[in-house]
């Protein structure tokens, strides 16, 4: 289908200027479908999160393991303690506290900036790995 | 003087070994009790109530501690270069906490048997 172009326009006569707001009437019916359907296609996909794998962990785990994979570790900043010990933790637990970071949720130096690089498969295989670690 | 120093040492051990045997075990198991924390976290402090829900059993006292503090800087509304912790649920458990409940709830949760630990 062709639309006519603003230079044609200004020669139209009163019922083709009618025909043309009914076709852009149109349009705009069409673009709002479209714009429904997206927003209905979207949340399907968040409400269905990506599935741990702990093989592809094993490539991601070199920024945990040079804190959290040395017996009685300690962060020295901003505070002074130990690094959680997180072998073993839940899998959804370890999901819930990066998100945290990530959302500045919880806030820690080290852990905010780890946390913003990693895509929603990165913590999906990093809480299997994790949990998974017995 | 080599023999004062050793003793010394020894004696500054001591004292910082006394410092972390300042918290109170059974007085941790009864701040535990009194806001129910079993309710969320498992009366073992292993099996959570839900996933989402942290294993606490076994964990290091230290991290424990601050990690209360940090949901108590969240509640007052600390600024987010503090190292805080925003979470409705245990921003309202922690504020009622003081410092030496803080320690000892940490020391107790820390003495229980859990399977943490810092495996790669």
């Amino acid at each position: 289908m062709k639309f006519p172009n603003n230079s044609q326009s200004l020669f139209m006569d009163a019922t083709s200027k009618r025909d043309l707001k009914r076709v852009s009437v149109a349009r705009t019916i069409v673009n709002l479908a479209l714009a429904a359907s997206c927003a209905v296609a979207f949340p399907a996909l968040a409400a269905d999160p990506p599935k741990g794998d702990i093989e592809a962990a094993k490539a991601k785990v070199s920024m945990c393991i040079g804190c959290h994979g040395i017996p009685g570790y300690r962060a020295s900043f901003p505070e002074v303690y130990s690094v959680p010990k997180i072998s073993g933790q839940n899998d959804k637990y370890i999901q819930a506290a990066l998100r945290a970071y990530a959302s500045g949720e919880r806030t820690h130096p080290t852990m905010d900036a780890i946390s913003k690089s990693l895509s929603d498969q990165d913590i999906a295989d990093l809480g299997a790995y994790y949990s998974n670690l017995k | 003087m080599k023999h004062l120093t050793l003793a010394l040492t020894g004696a500054l051990l001591l004292g910082s070994a006394s410092l972390v045997q300042a918290a109170d075990l059974a007085a941790g198991k009864a701040v535990w009790d009194k806001l129910n924390c079993a309710s969320c976290h498992g009366a073992d402090a292993v099996k959570s109530i839900d996933p989402s829900y942290p294993i606490l059993a076994g964990q290091h006292a230290d991290f424990l501690v601050q990690a209360l503090r940090a949901y108590q800087r969240g509640a007052e509304g600390a600024p987010a270069t503090s190292n805080i912790r925003k979470n409705a649920i245990m921003g309202t458990f922690a504020k009622q906490l003081s410092r030496q409940d803080i320690q000892n709830v940490s020391a107790w949760l820390a003495a229980q048997p859990g399977p943490l630990s810092a495996r790669r």
